[in-house]
C-alpha cells in the first residue's frame, strides 16, 4: 500500500545543498518568504545553525574544539512523503516531477502531516488555516527558471537535479545532522557535507540557533 | 508564461507605474509582464552603506512593489558575478512598507529627547529649518552648524551630501574627516606604503595559496558584494584559508579551513610573535626587504636613527628585553604558542600569501597598530605587489583606488577647519578649544562650539556614537546645541532628540546610481519606481526647496532635478572611471540594473614598485615601504604612537584593574540582519537573526546563566537587558552584542534593545583620533 | 504541547471513555445475565444515550481542532494510507452504532429490535476504533508515540474511564431506592475492570514510558511541566482510593451509601487522565529536525 506512488518510473527532482560553503545567511529563506508571502513564523526553507564541542584551557591558553555548520532546508519532497500517506483527505499529492504539494482546496488543517515530517516541511499557516509547505517553486519550473531559493544564494551552494543525476554527480548524502535517517521517507535531496559533519559521531552537536526555526507554533 | 517586449512609453500610460516605465523624455523600457500584470523593473539595492552593491529584480504591479529577487544576468563567471543581494536587500519590502516609515513634517513639542512631536506642514518646516540656519550663521557663524556624518543613504539623490552641498553654498558648515568604519586602517595604512591603493583585483584572490582572513566576516558584513565568492574560488582553487577572530564568524565556518580564536584587542601581540617565528626561521623575503623596505633591522634605519629600536630590535627584545616569542604572545592572545609557531610557519612559507584585516580590529584602543602590524607582515614576506599576494592595509583597488561612493557634487567647503569626525560631541561641549591636540586640521582653533545640528541620513546623534547616555544628556541640553533638524526615513533614536523632522523617500522613491562599495567595476541604476507616498521626499528636494528659501536655488539646483542629476553623474562615471558606460536612458532602456566592466586581468598593487622601486618610488618620505616610520617618531609619543607596529595594552582590558569589577570584553560585530542601524525594524530579518547577547557556555554557567535567559549586561557607561544565546561559537571571556540595535531604553534607562553604544566608550585612538568602539569591558548577570 | 492539541485530549478521553461505557455494559452483561437491573430499559436507555451524547460531544470538539472544518469532507479520502481517514471512518460507524441501540432502546425501531447485536456491534467497532487511534499515534518517527505504551495507554482510559462512567450512571439511573444486594455482582464486575486498569496503567508507566529514548533527534527533548504530572499521579491516587473505599463501604449497606463519592471520584479520575493525555501530547518529539 505504503509504495503506492513508488512504482511509477517518473521524474524525482531533488535540491542539492553544498554544506560546506554554506554561511548560513538565511537569503535562500527570506528570498523563499518574499516570493510566497509567507507569513509570520512560516519558514519554507530555514537554516539549521549545528554547533558543537567545548573548550579546554591549556595553560594561558584557550584551545576550542568547536564545530560548526549550517544546514539550509526546504521540504525533500521525498520518494516515500509520509506527509502525503498520512493526510486523510489526499490533499497532498505528488506530481510528474517528483514534487509534493499540497491542494489547499481540500486541507482541512488537521495538521497531522506535521507530526508525520522529519524534516519540519509542513507548516501551519494560521491566517489561512492550511497547512503550507515549500512547492519547489513549480510555477518557475514552468518558466524554466529555477526556485526563488537557488537563485538567490550569494554563495551559491544551492541547486536542483534529477535525484538520480545528483546522487550520481555527488553519491547519495541525506543523513548529515540533524536531518533524520533517510529510510523513513527517502528525501530527495544531496547534501554535500561540510567537514565538522563528521563530528556529529563523535562530539554531542546540537542546534545551536533553534529559536530562529520556529517549525512548531 | 513569460512576455518580453519593448513597451513605449504610451502604452502602460494607464498606470502609475507611468512615472518608472517611461523615461522624462518619453523613452521606452524593456520590461518582463508576468501572467498577474506586474512588470519587471530592475534597479540597484537601496544603498545604505552596506558595502556591498547589488541588482534587485523588483515586481512591481498597480504601483507597488509585490515580489524582490536579484541579478539575474544569463553568466555569472568570476570576471564579471552576478551582483546577488543579501538577506537585507530580499528584505527590502518589509522595509518599504513599514508602518513606521515618517509621513509627514514634525516638529518637537515635548522635551528634546521626550520623542513628543505634532505634524507641520512642509512650508512652516522649511521655514523654520531656514530661519534657524540664518539666525545661526548670524549669531555665531557657518562653523557652529554641522552635517554630521552619516551613511543611511547613499544614491546621489539621497543622502547627507545633498545637505552638505547647499551648506557649502550657505558659507559652509563645521568640517571633519575620517569615518567610523576606518578611521585607523585609512590613516596608518599610509604611513607604510604611502597610499591607500594597496589593494589588487579580487579576482586575483584565486591565485593566492594561503588567505588569513584577519578579523574579517565577508560572508557577514559585506565587504564588496561577491567577496565571499572569491574566497570561496579561491579555496576551490586550492587556496588553505584560516581566520583569526574570537566569533566563530559566518566566514569562519563557511570559507576557513581552521578557527583561531583570539582575544579582542590583542592583535598586534599575535602578529608581532608571528614575526618572530618568520624571521628566527629565515622565512623572511631578504630580496625584497633590503629593495624595498626601511626600518627592518639596524643596516635599514633612517639616517641620523641608526640607534633607535628597529623592528627586529622590537621582535627580539634587544631593547625593551621582552623578546616577542610565541610564548609572550600565547599569554596575551590566548592562543596556544604551538598554533603561532604553525601560522608562522605557513604565512612565512606559502607563497603567495594574503593576510586580510578586517576593520573591527581598528576599530579598537591602538587601532592603528594591527594595521601597521598586518602591513609590515604582508612585507617582510614578500607578499606586496605580486599576484595572489595582498599587501594588507586599508587595500583600496588598483589602479585607480575603485569606486567614488558619491560623485554628487558638493563642492568646497568655506570653513576650512575640519575635526576628526568622532570628535564631534567634544566640538558641541568646547569645540572653541580644540585645536590639533584634538586633531583639529585646517586651522589653529575651531571658531565655535556646534550649535546647530542637520542630520541628514544619520543615526550617529544617539545610536551609532559611543556612549549613548552620555550622548543623550549633551543633546538635552539646549543651551549647547540649539536646534537639531532630522531627515530621514523613520523616527530613529537620533530623531527623537530632533526639533524638526522631515520625511525623506525611500530610494526605490527617487532617482539615483551608486558605483560598486570598494571593489567592483559596476555602476547600478536606481529608476524611480513611483512616486513618494504620503509627504516624504527626497534628501535632493527638500534641500532644492530650502535653497529657495535661503536664496541659493539657482545655485544649488543648476535647473536639474533628481533624474538630471543622475545623467550628471553618469556622464560623470563616464568621464572617469567608465568611459563606455552608455547614457542613462539607454541604461534605463535595457533593463539590466547594472553596466559592468568584466575584469578578465586584474590588476597588481604595487607591482611597479617591487619591480623597480628605484624609479617607482612610493609615496613615502623613504620612497620605500616604512616598517620604521620617521613621521610616527617625530610625533614623539612613543608609548601610543610608536614608530615600528607594537602591541600595546588597551585601556580597557582583561590584563588592567578594570577587569576586577568588570571582568568580559564586549565586541559588536556587525550583525547579518542590519547595516549598521538600519533595518532593526525588519520582522523577516529578526526572525532570522534576533538580537541577542552571545556568550560562552563557560562564561555562562559561572554566572548561572542558561541559553535565552534575560541579562543585564552593564559598565560603568550604562546598562541593558536582553535575551542571551549561550553558545561555544564565542572564546570565553567575550560576549558579542551585535551593533546597531536601537536604543530603547525604559523608565530606569535601561536598554531594553541591546544598543552596544550603551556601554562604549568615547575615547579615541592616538593617531588618527578614530573611534575605539570594540574596546570595552563589562559584567553580565541574570536579569 | 501545542495549544491547538488541547481539543485532541478531550476528543480522545470522550471518544475513549465512551468506547468503554459501550464495551464493558456489554461485557458485564455477558456474565450478570441474571441480573433484572442490567435489563433494565431505564438503564440502558440511559447508556446508550449518554453514549450518544458524548460521542456528539466529542466529534464536535474535534472539529474545533480543525481549522477549515468544512473541507472535512474529505476526510474519508484516503482509507488506503492514512490512519486519520481510518479513524473518522470509524468513529463515525461506531457513533452510528450507538445511535441505532439508542433508537432501538427508545423507539423499538422494527427490523433494529435485536438490541444485542447491536449492541455487540457497537462494542467491537469501540475495540476498533481505539486500536485505530492508537495507530494513529504510532508514527515512526515519534518514539514517544511509537510503542506500546500507546496502545496500551489508550486501552487503559477505556477501562478505567469507561468503568467508573458505567458504575456513575449506575448509581444515578438507581437513585437512593436502588435495591443494592442485587448490584453487588454487576458492582463487582466494574470494580475488577477498573481495578486491572489501574494495574494495566501502572504497568505500561514502568515498563514502556520510562524507558522511551529521546537519541537520534536533534530537537531537544519534550517536557512536560512538573506540574502535570503531579496532577495526574495525585488525582489518580485519590480518586481511585475513593472509589476502593466506596466499594467497601456500600458493600456494609444495603442502601446506596454516599453516592456523591462515586461522583467526586469520577471527577478526579478524568481530571487526571486529562492531565495523562496532555502529558502525551507533550511528549510529541519527533526525529529530525
Amino acid at each position: 500500500m505504503r509504495n503506492k506512488l513508488t512504482e511509477m518510473g517518473k521524474k524525482q527532482l531533488a535540491f542539492y545543498f553544498d554544506s560546506s560553503s554554506c554561511s548560513g545567511c538565511k537569503t535562500c529563506q527570506v528570498a523563499c518568504k518574499d516570493k510566497h508571502d509567507s507569513g509570520e513564523g512560516i519558514l519554507w526553507r530555514r537554516v539549521y545553525e549545528a554547533a558543537g564541542g567545548d573548550w579546554v584551557k591549556d595553560g594561558n591558553a584557550w584551545v576550542p574544539n568547536v564545530y560548526s555548520y549550517y544546514i539550509s532546508m526546504a521540504c525533500n519532497h521525498c520518494v516515500e512523503p509520509l506527509c502525503l500517506y498520512s493526510c486523510p483527505n489526499n490533499a497532498i499529492v505528488k506530481n510528474d516531477d517528483g514534487i509534493v504539494l499540497i491542494e489547499k482546496d481540500r486541507c482541512m488543517g488537521c495538521r497531522y502531516c506535521e507530526w508525520n515530517c522529519p524534516y519540519g516541511a509542513l507548516q501551519f499557516d494560521k491566517s489561512q488555516g492550511v497547512m503550507t509547505k515549500c512547492t519547489f517553486c513549480d510555477d518557475y519550473l514552468a518558466e524554466g527558471k529555477k526556485p526563488s531559493c537557488i537563485t538567490a544564494c550569494p554563495m551559491r551552494v544551492l541547486d536542483i537535479g534529477e535525484l538520480e543525476e545528483l546522487e550520481k554527480e555527488h553519491g547519495k548524502s541525506n543523513e548529515i545532522f540533524p536531518m533524520p535517517r533517510a529510510h523513513y521517507t527517502q528525501p530527495a535531496i544531496v547534501v554535500k557535507p561540510h567537514r565538522d559533519a563528521r563530528m556529529a559521531e563523535n562530539v554531542e552537536m546540537k542546534i545551536d540557533n533553534l529559536e530562529e526555526i520556529k517549525n512548531e507554533q | 508564461m513569460r512576455l518580453s517586449a519593448f513597451f513605449s512609453g504610451g502604452l502602460l500610460a494607464s498606470g502609475s507605474l507611468l512615472g518608472c516605465l517611461q523615461g522624462e523624455e518619453g523613452k521606452g523600457q524593456i520590461v518582463s509582464v508576468n501572467d498577474d500584470g506586474s512588470v519587471i523593473i530592475r534597479a540597484g539595492c537601496p544603498s545604505h552603506n552596506c558595502g556591498g552593491r547589488c541588482v534587485l529584480k523588483l515586481h512591481v504591479r498597480d504601483g507597488e512593489i509585490v515580489r524582490i529577487e536579484t541579478d539575474d544576468r544569463p553568466t555569472d563567471d568570476i570576471s564579471d558575478p552576478q551582483l546577488r543581494a543579501c538577506i537585507r536587500g530580499r528584505s527590502y519590502r518589509r522595509r518599504q512598507y513599514h508602518p513606521d516609515r515618517l509621513k509627514y513634517p514634525m516638529k518637537r513639542v515635548g522635551e528634546r529627547g521626550e520623542g513628543k512631536f505634532e505634524r507641520i506642514s512642509w512650508d512652516e518646516a522649511l521655514e523654520i529649518l531656514a530661519s534657524r540656519l540664518k539666525r545661526v550663521k548670524e549669531k555665531y557663524g557657518n562653523s557652529a552648524i554641522l552635517v554630521p556624518y552619516g551613511t543611511g543613504s547613499y544614491n546621489q539623490t539621497n543622502g547627507r551630501q545633498t545637505a552638505a552641498r547647499l551648506m557649502n553654498l550657505f558659507g559652509g558648515s563645521l568640517g571633519f574627516y575620517n569615518s567610523y568604519s576606518w578611521a585607523c586602517i585609512s590613516r596608518a595604512t599610509p604611513y607604510v606604503y604611502g597610499t591607500s591603493v594597496t589593494g589588487n583585483q579580487r579576482q586575483d584572490w584565486i591565485n593566492s595559496r594561503y588567505i588569513i582572513m584577519w578579523g574579517w566576516n565577508p560572508a557577514e558584513m559585506r565587504d564588496g558584494t561577491n567577496s565571499e565568492f572569491f574566497i570561496k574560488k579561491a579555496r576551490e582553487n586550492g587556496a588553505r584559508v584560516i581566520c583569526i577572530d574570537p566569533r566563530m564568524s559566518m566566514s569562519a565556518v563557511s570559507l576557513a579551513d581552521e578557527w583561531i580564536p583570539i582575544r579582542p584587542g590583542t592583535d598586534t601581540a599575535l602578529m608581532s610573535a608571528m614575526a618572530y617565528v618568520i624571521i628566527s626561521e629565515d622565512l623572511h623575503d631578504k630580496d625584497f626587504i633590503n629593495r624595498c623596505c626601511i626600518g627592518f633591522d639596524k643596516s635599514q634605519m633612517p639616517d641620523g636613527l641608526e640607534e633607535e629600536e628597529s623592528y627586529i630590535d622590537y621582535i627580539f627584545g634587544t631593547k625593551d628585553g621582552v623578546p616577542k616569542t610565541p610564548g609572550w604572545a600565547e599569554e596575551i592572545t590566548g592562543i596556544p604558542a604551538r598554533t603561532i609557531i604553525r601560522i608562522g610557519r605557513e604565512y612565512g612559507s606559502i607563497k603567495p600569501a594574503m593576510l586580510y584585516q578586517g576593520y573591527g580590529m581598528q576599530r579598537r584602543a591602538y587601532g592603528e597598530q594591527p594595521v601597521l602590524g598586518g602591513c609590515v607582515l604582508a612585507a617582510i614576506t614578500g607578499n606586496v605587489g605580486i599576484s595572489g599576494g595582498w599587501a594588507s592595509g586599508i587595500a583600496l583597488q588598483v589602479a585607480d583606488g575603485g569606486p567614488l561612493w558619491n560623485v554628487f557634487p558638493t563642492g568646497r567647503n568655506p570653513v576650512r577647519e575640519m575635526i576628526p569626525v568622532f570628535l564631534w560631541t567634544e566640538a558641541v561641549l568646547r569645540g572653541k578649544e580644540m585645536g590639533p591636540e584634538d586633531g583639529v586640521v585646517g586651522g589653529d582653533r575651531l571658531q565655535n562650539n556646534i550649535k546647530l545640528i542637520w542630520c541628514v541620513a544619520s543615526n550617529i546623534l544617539i545610536n551609532q556614537h559611543s556612549d549613548v547616555n552620555r550622548s543623550a544628556e549633551i543633546l538635552k541640553d539646549e543651551n549647547l546645541v540649539e536646534f537639531i533638524a532630522f531627515q530621514d526615513q523613520f523616527m530613529t533614536p537620533s530623531g527623537r532628540f530632533a526639533d524638526l523632522v522631515l520625511p525623506v523617500c525611500t530610494q526605490f522613491e527617487v532617482w539615483g546610481l551608486q558605483d560598486g562599495w570598494k571593489y567592483g567595476d559596476e555602476v547600478i541604476i536606481n529608476p524611480k519606481i513611483y512616486d513618494p507616498p504620503n509627504e516624504a521626499k527626497s534628501d535632493y528636494r527638500i534641500c532644492a526647496e530650502l535653497s529657495e528659501k535661503l536664496g541659493l536655488k539657482d545655485e544649488f539646483t543648476q535647473g536639474r532635478d533628481e533624474r538630471e542629476w543622475i545623467e550628471w553623474a553618469v556622464n560623470h562615471f563616464r568621464n572617469t572611471r567608465f568611459p563606455e558606460i552608455p547614457s542613462l536612458d539607454q541604461l534605463h532602456e535595457k533593463n539590466r540594473g547594472v553596466y559592468s566592466v568584466p575584469v578578465e586581468k586584474p590588476k597588481v598593487a604595487l607591482s611597479d614598485f617591487r619591480d623597480d622601486p628605484e624609479n617607482n618610488p612610493l609615496n613615502t618620505p623613504t620612497g620605500k615601504i616604512e616598517i620604521f616610520s620617521r613621521q610616527l617618531y617625530d610625533m614623539d609619543k612613543p608609548d601610543v604612537i610608536p614608530p615600528v607596529p607594537k602591541y600595546i595594552q588597551e585601556w580597557e582590558s582583561p590584563f588592567g584593574e578594570e577587569s576586577k569589577r568588570f571582568p568580559l570584553q564586549a565586541v559588536g560585530h556587525h550583525y547579518m540582519p542590519r547595516v549598521h542601524s538600519i533595518h532593526d525594524q525588519i520582522d523577516w530579518l529578526e526572525e532570522a537573526f534576533p538580537q541577542r547577547v552571545f556568550i560562552n557556555p563557560l562564561d555562562a554557567s559561572d554566572r548561572g546563566i542558561k541559553n535565552g535567559d534575560q541579562v543585564r549586561v552593564y559598565n560603568e557607561r550604562g546598562e541593558m537587558v536582553i535575551p542571551c544565546r549561550v553558545t561555544a561559537k564565542i572564546m570565553p571571556g567575550v560576549v558579542n552584542i551585535p551593533q546597531g540595535a536601537w536604543w530603547t531604553p525604559d523608565e530606569e534607562g535601561v536598554d531594553r534593545r541591546g544598543c552596544v553604544n550603551v556601554l562604549t566608550s568615547h575615547k579615541w585612538t592616538p593617531l588618527a583620533f578614530g573611534n575605539a568602539q570594540h574596546t570595552i569591558m563589562c559584567q553580565v548577570e541574570k536579569a | 504541547m501545542n495549544s491547538n492539541e488541547w481539543p485532541l485530549v478531550f476528543f480522545t478521553l470522550l471518544s475513549q471513555m465512551t468506547a468503554g461505557i459501550i464495551i464493558i455494559s456489554f461485557i458485564v452483561g455477558l456474565f450478570v445475565r441474571n441480573s433484572e437491573l442490567l435489563s433494565d430499559f431505564e438503564l440502558k436507555r440511559n447508556y446508550f444515550f449518554v453514549s450518544l451524547v458524548l460521542m456528539v460531544i466529542a466529534l464536535a470538539i474535534s472539529f474545533f481542532h480543525l481549522s477549515a472544518p468544512l473541507q472535512s469532507v474529505f476526510a474519508l479520502a484516503n482509507l488506503q494510507t492514512s490512519w486519520l481517514s481510518r479513524e473518522i471512518f470509524c468513529m463515525s460507524m461506531f457513533t452510528f452504532l450507538i445511535a441505532v441501540c439508542c433508537a432501538a432502546v427508545k423507539f423499538g425501531i422494527p427490523g433494529i429490535s435485536g438490541l444485542p447485536y447491536w449492541h455487540i456491534a457497537a462494542a467491537f467497532t469501540g475495540l476498533l476504533l481505539v486500536w485505530i487511534m492508537a495507530r494513529l499515534y504510532m508514527i515512526p518517527i515519534v518514539p514517544a508515540w511509537n510503542n506500546y505504551a500507546t496502545m496500551i495507554g489508550f486501552f487503559t482510559s477505556i477501562f478505567l474511564l469507561g468503568g467508573v462512567a458505567l458504575l456513575v450512571i449506575l448509581v444515578v439511573t438507581g437513585g437512593k431506592s436502588f435495591p443494592f444486594d442485587q448490584l453487588k455482582p454487576v458492582m463487582w464486575a466494574l470494580i475488577v475492570v477498573v481495578s486491572l486498569a489501574v494495574v494495566a496503567k501502572l504497568l505500561n508507566v514502568f515498563l514502556f514510558q520510562s524507558g522511551i529514548s529521546f537519541t537520534g533527534g536533534s530537537l531537544p527533548p519534550p517536557e512536560a511541566p512538573f506540574s502535570w504530572h503531579v496532577i495526574h499521579v495525585i488525582f489518580f491516587v485519590a480518586g481511585f482510593f475513593l472509589l476502593a473505599y466506596w466499594a467497601y463501604s456500600q458493600m456494609q449497606h444495603t442502601e446506596l451509601y454516599r453516592p456523591q463519592m462515586v461522583y467526586l471520584s469520577f471527577a478526579l479520575l478524568f481530571v487526571s487522565e486529562i492531565f495523562g493525555r496532555a502529558i502525551f501530547y507533550a511528549l510529541y518529539y519527533r526525529l529530525g529536525m
